[in-house]
């Protein structure tokens, strides 16, 4: 995706360029949504399946990258864009590993109990949205500081500044009295950058949902998902 | 003025601000594995398999209680307790992949600043007291809700309380308790010696471990007392009345309920100033009180408060009513010194009570050393009887005879002295009669008889003595002397016997000494394992010569039946056992001969057989021993699960060395630690397994926890070895635990003239950075490293302080870089001499001309003196010299500038620069390392400025680490690029993790690793060498992931 964003790429190009078996899209594709896909598995199933985590993260991508597979019949008129395809791939393959594992625990002792197959799906839809939110996210950041590098020194610093406020977790005012500058500049320079990392966020979701009617109402959306 | 975003403050956060949070990271900052992950898209992680997964604590799943994650590092797998302060879970280091426990304090107390306080000094105190009998606390951290936690060892095994209550009588396995008990002594002594009081001992806070290790757990109420001791404790109190010591719920447990309110502890095991709340006058004497309680209830099966309330528990406790305690104790039929021990302990007043943990160490100690004693003498006793046996059908005889002679004469005499006489009959007969029973007994009881035969000798005495003293009938007198003649007449026999058995014994204990080896650590383990094997058998050889040598028999050449009889006693299988070890030592130790003599060692093995013909698994073990190859399925074979349990320690010894000997390294260690399953206390299974994995751990810089275990559980059981201490020391140091520098200091102090040691310590303070006291050790350490070789990591800083001539001398130079050396030195012609010498030697090619190729170019000495004078041009950077050179020449340059010049190291950073700047295929050139890893070594050394003569800025030191930092990502990206391909050799993969976990450990890196160095440079700089370090941890763990899959 390194540039898809700011061409008038989507996400659809990359899914096709990635169904069609080109290497750098697949490899593109695969690290986009690889955080998403275990994530999602490694808290469906908490320790219970933990060994089978990296065998389902493959069958996923399995799925969707092989020849014919699941994302070369992927329908790009569906409302919500790539999400819930992808959505519907994962949980798909979760199940099958889910009813395999019954059915061995089954086999292995008659009277054991099937407690550990979740059953509230609802819930870890949720679960499925807040991490789909999270990629979009980084994805965001990603983006916003690809273009910063464009824009130069004063937007890097933004980044730096997002980085240590958010990453480090360090308050403006410490920022500032580290940087050796006005903390008014430090909170101009935030506001500055939190508009920029918007502005990539919006970039994302048009990518993810091209043709979206209106896009700050999908943003805030998405990070509504982020609430706990 | 407009309002602000909320950018200040940590929380709460607007909707933008969460996704900034996600897209930054910052919900998952703390662990270092998820941001590696985020970073490199790799899953992290490695867990290996846990051989003692059947003794892990019982978890409960986790209730409401909330605190199902600990920062982002600990998951929650379940709760194990419940205390007063908080509750301990079962955890998982997401970022290790181990287990632990975590305590979090309670919900309840997270506004209660003394209860956090006192939480906080919990994990400060496990965490500074380093002692093997102490649960280590791993890290302290904040929840989310700003609650604090503690991580610390999951612990596998069982408490003492468990252990207790599965006795069926107090009077079981007595001596393992004591020996529990000692330990737990020396725990808390260690902790009385830094002056820390644990408060709240009792058997239910004591952890007896799989393999026979002690720990002393919930140092919940522990206090660490002031200077001065009680006077001073008491004058805090006076001071601080309304903020007096945590008052708090202690836990439940059974019969030692905890109370809430005033008190602290557990009642049953309460010292009596304890119990009355008199917090502060506790000091090492009430935990002295608590050991008393510990082993009132080891000897008697109670604790001495055992009330059926607790209220009335409390009561005694306060009053100190034991005397329904020390009257059980009085029927336990236990040891005078024990009860007495007890008792003092027990004392009411703390001033009549031994006066810290050390000194009840001590008399335990010794009292155990009594008993060790007497075993020993009634083995000696038991060979006596046997020899006497024969004569006590005699002297019965003669009893008879007497006694009908005594009736014949009695009639006779009169009245008074029949008086007299029967006067003495009434005194001396039961001697006698109690002599002829005790005998009796004895010889039914055999060798457990042995302390009755000797008390059936004093009675015996006794009878004489009574005899002797007063007026005695003829007939008493002719029978008690001929039975002492008797026993007179036969004594040189049994004393011949018995110092025969007696020196059989010793030497049996010398064998096992030898096998244990001397008490040095040397280079040895570090080496290849069939080296360390051939040299550890040779000296095993020579030293079992030795000691048969001393009792003059020579196993090589007496025949077997003849050898065997020299041993014909009690202890034969255990001479079997020591001519089979003999027989395993000379094998592995002749094979470097290129005409082994076999015969020499099946030879030992039919002695073997001769003195032990019956026992099938031995002669089985046997058959494989004295196999053309010895074959390491077929002897695991003998070692299953099954049959080690049923082995006694030197049996496992032998088939552990067999196993090794076969080349079966994991087998060996398997076997071992099965091994010591049944024989926890066996100090030579503890020593060898750490070795034997140290050895081959150590050499890639790691030190894993089963060589930390089994090297702990050897100190334990002798303290005072020097070779354990070192190795543990530097397990530590690998470890990354300051602790191991601490220790190999203090050992160095102790010995100061050991050679291992000086050159130990000197890498090992190198290694974090310790330069200035390394460089003074230097003249010391260089006698050693003469000796052991040199170590090119380090070869810069011997040129610099001018060892190089010395090391020129020994021929140590020899092979690594003697000609550039030369040059260096404006030797040219004694250099071109070495450089011819050397283009004949084709292995030497590489290291001959190093680091220079261009040397090698050279056909004369006078090529030689031009080259010099073009590199010395060149440490002006600003030379026009430079711009006639190519990209190589000046790496060649900036090489040998950053190993002969470590007070012109930014120069040679500089020349680095240059060169990669001119052609970035430079960077690849290969030497002993890469030419990009070598210039970010030295560029982190140079930021350090560790000579003193630099005199760089602090923005000059900023960029030199950057630099630094630079290179070694771009390292990192090529490692990992190579290890995304999936046909990347096993080897290379090896190779790579060998070279990053040696990161850990090296100097050069020392100024943009080590904790000192990074306070002490701008936060910015820091991060960023943290996160080159959370980079290489990642990696190494994902290379340790290919390599164990």
């Amino acid at each position: 995706m390194s540039d898809a964003p700011d061409s008038q790429a989507t996400c659809w190009t990359l899914i096709q360029a990635a169904a069609a078996g080109e290497e750098s899209p697949r490899s593109e594709f695969a690290r986009q949504y690889l955080p998403l896909v275990r994530r999602y598995l490694a808290a469906r199933w908490r320790d219970l399946f933990s060994g089978e985590i990296d065998d389902a993260v493959q069958e996923v991508f399995l799925a969707c990258l092989q020849k014919e597979g699941a994302l070369s019949r992927a329908d790009r008129g569906r409302a919500g864009g790539f999400r819930p395809f992808l959505f519907g791939v994962i949980r798909n393959v979760a199940r099958r590993f889910e009813d395999r594992r019954a059915r061995r625990r089954a086999r292995e002792r008659p009277d054991a109990d099937l407690d550990h197959v979740p059953d509230r799906e609802d819930s870890l839809d949720r679960l499925l949205d807040r991490e789909w939110a999270r990629c979009m996210m980084a994805q965001a950041a990603e983006h916003h500081q690809r273009t910063a590098l464009a824009r130069g020194a004063n937007a890097r610093q933004g980044v730096e500044l997002l980085r240590m406020r958010f990453f480090d977790g360090l308050p403006l005012r410490d920022i500032a009295t580290r940087w050796k500058e006005d903390p008014e500049k430090v909170h101009q320079l935030y506001r500055t950058a939190r508009e920029q990392f918007r502005n990539s966020l919006r970039k994302i979701v048009e990518f993810h949902q091209p043709g979206v009617a209106d896009l700050d109402a999908e943003c805030r959306r998405l990070l509504s998902l982020l609430e706990e | 003025m407009k309002k602000r975003s909320n950018g200040d403050a940590p929380s709460p956060l607007d909707p933008l601000e969460r996704g900034l949070s996600a897209g930054f990271g910052g919900d998952r900052r703390d662990s270092v594995l998820g941001s590696l992950e985020r970073s490199t898209g790799a899953r992290l992680s490695l867990v290996l398999p846990d051989p003692d997964a059947d003794q892990e604590p019982v978890v409960k799943p986790v209730g409401s209680t909330n605190a199902t994650a600990l920062g982002a590092r600990y998951e929650v797998l379940g709760e194990i307790a419940r205390g007063g302060l908080g509750v301990v879970f079962k955890g998982r280091d997401r970022d290790l992949g181990r287990d632990v426990a975590v305590k979090v304090l309670h919900d309840r107390f997270k506004e209660d600043r003394q209860v956090t306080e006192r939480f906080v000094e919990e994990a400060q105190i496990g965490g500074q007291l380093q002692h093997p009998g102490i649960v280590p606390v791993y890290e302290l951290g904040l929840q989310d809700d700003d609650r604090p936690f503690f991580a610390m060892k999951l612990i596998k095994g069982q408490t003492l309380a468990e252990l207790l209550r599965k006795r069926s009588a107090p009077s079981d396995s007595r001596p393992r308790f004591l020996s529990i008990f000692l330990q737990v002594c020396k725990t808390i002594a260690y902790a009385h010696a830094r002056r820390v009081v644990h408060r709240d001992l009792k058997p239910s806070n004591i952890m007896v471990g799989n393999f026979g290790e002690v720990q002393v757990v919930d140092w919940g109420l522990a206090k660490v007392l002031r200077r001065g001791g009680v006077a001073d404790e008491t004058a805090i109190a006076e001071s601080r009345k309304k903020e007096s010591v945590i008052e708090t719920v202690r836990s439940q447990e059974g019969s030692s309920v905890s109370i809430p309110g005033s008190l602290m502890g557990t009642p049953a095991y309460m010292s009596p100033e304890q119990a009355r709340g008199e917090v502060e006058r506790l000091d090492e004497r009430s935990d002295v009180f608590s050991l008393g309680a510990v082993l009132c209830e080891i000897l008697s099966g109670k604790p001495p408060f055992d009330a059926d309330e607790l209220s009335e528990v409390v009561r005694d406790a306060a009053a100190c009513r034991h005397d329904a305690a020390f009257q059980r104790l009085e029927s336990a039929q236990v040891e005078k010194e024990l009860v007495e021990l007890t008792r003092s302990c027990l004392a009411p007043s703390p001033d009549a009570r031994p006066a810290d943990a050390g000194e009840v160490a001590g008399r335990i100690e010794s009292y155990l050393q009594t008993v060790e004693d007497r075993a020993r003498k009634a083995v000696v006793r038991a060979a006596e009887l046997r020899v006497r046996a024969r004569s006590i059908l005699t002297v019965g005889c003669l009893a008879v005879v007497g006694l009908i002679i005594a009736g014949g004469t009695y009639l006779g005499l009169d009245q008074k002295r029949q008086e007299r006489e029967n006067n003495t009959r009434h005194q001396a007969e039961p001697a006698l009669a109690a002599a002829n029973r005790l005998a009796g007994q004895a010889e039914h009881a055999g060798l457990l008889g042995a302390p009755i035969w000797q008390e059936a000798l004093d009675e015996a005495k006794r009878a004489q003595a009574v005899v002797a003293a007063g007026e005695a009938a003829p007939e008493l007198k002719s029978r008690v002397d001929a039975t002492m003649r008797n026993l007179e007449s036969r004594g040189h026999e049994v004393q011949a016997q018995a110092e025969k058995e007696a020196a059989h014994v010793k030497w049996l204990e010398q064998f096992v000494e030898v096998r244990i080896g001397p008490d040095v650590l040397h280079e040895l383990y570090f080496w290849n394992a069939p080296k360390r094997r051939e040299q550890e058998s040779t000296r095993r050889v020579v030293e079992y010569e030795h000691l048969f040598r001393e009792i003059g028999l020579n196993p090589s050449t007496s025949d077997a039946p003849a050898a065997a009889a020299f041993f014909d006693c009690d202890h034969r299988i255990r001479a079997s056992l020591a001519f089979d070890a003999f027989a395993e030592a000379t094998r592995v130790a002749s094979l470097r001969m290129k005409d082994p003599d076999s015969e020499r060692w099946r030879h030992l093995v039919r002695i073997a057989r001769h003195l032990d013909p019956d026992d099938p698994w031995r002669n089985a073990l046997r058959d494989e021993l004295v196999r053309e190859e010895l074959n390491a399925s077929s002897i695991l074979g003998l070692a299953s699960v099954t049959a080690i349990r049923e082995r006694s320690a030197e049996e496992v010894a032998l088939v552990v060395s067999l196993i090794d000997a076969a080349g079966d390294i994991g087998g060996a260690i398997q076997t071992q630690i099965e091994g010591l399953r049944v024989h926890p206390s066996d100090f030579w299974l503890n020593q060898s397994l750490s070795q034997l994995v140290a050895s081959d751990e150590l050499t890639s810089r790691r030190f894993s926890e089963v060589a930390s275990w089994a090297c702990s559980a050897a100190l334990i059981l002798r303290p005072d070895r020097r070779a354990e201490r070192t190795l543990l020391a530097l397990g530590d140091f690998q470890d990354g635990n300051p602790i191991g520098v601490e220790t190999l200091r203090e050992l160095l102090r102790e010995t100061p003239n050991e050679q291992f040691l000086q050159s130990t310590n000197f890498f090992a303070l190198m290694g974090t950075g310790f330069f200035d006291e390394a460089f003074a050790l230097l003249p010391e350490a260089m006698k050693a490293i003469q000796v052991s070789g040199l170590d090119w990591e380090y070869a810069p800083f011997f040129f610099h302080f001018g060892y190089t001539e010395e090391l020129h001398g020994a021929g140590t130079l020899s092979i690594l870089n003697q000609v550039p050396y030369l040059i260096e030195n404006e030797r040219y012609d004694e250099a071109w001499t070495m450089l011819k010498r050397g283009r004949k030697m084709p292995s030497a090619r590489r290291h001959i001309g190093f680091p220079n190729p261009f040397v090698l170019r050279a056909r004369s000495a006078e090529d030689l003196r031009d080259l010099h004078q073009r590199w010395r041009a060149c440490r002006d950077t600003e030379s026009p010299e430079l711009a006639s050179m190519d990209a190589a020449e000046i790496l060649a340059i900036a090489e040998t500038e950053s190993w002969f010049h470590l007070e012109n190291l930014p120069v040679a950073v500089r020349l680095f620069q240059r060169a990669f700047d001119a052609d970035p295929e430079t960077k690849e050139t290969f030497h002993f390392v890469r030419a990009r890893q070598w210039a970010a070594f030295v560029s982190a050394l140079a930021s350090a400025d560790v000579i003193g003569s630099q005199r760089i800025t602090a923005k000059e030191r900023s960029e030199l680490r950057h630099l630094s930092l630079t290179w070694l990502h771009e390292e990192l990206d090529l490692i990992e690029r190579d290890l995304a391909d999936p046909q990347l050799p096993k080897d290379r993969t090896e190779q790579y993790s060998r070279a990053l976990h040696s990161m850990h450990g090296y100097g050069w890196l020392a100024p943009i690793r080590e904790p000192r160095f990074l306070g002490a440079m701008p936060e910015e700089d820091a991060h960023a060498c943290r996160f080159l370090w959370a980079r290489i941890h990642g990696v190494g763990a994902m290379m340790d992931q290919i390599i164990h899959r």
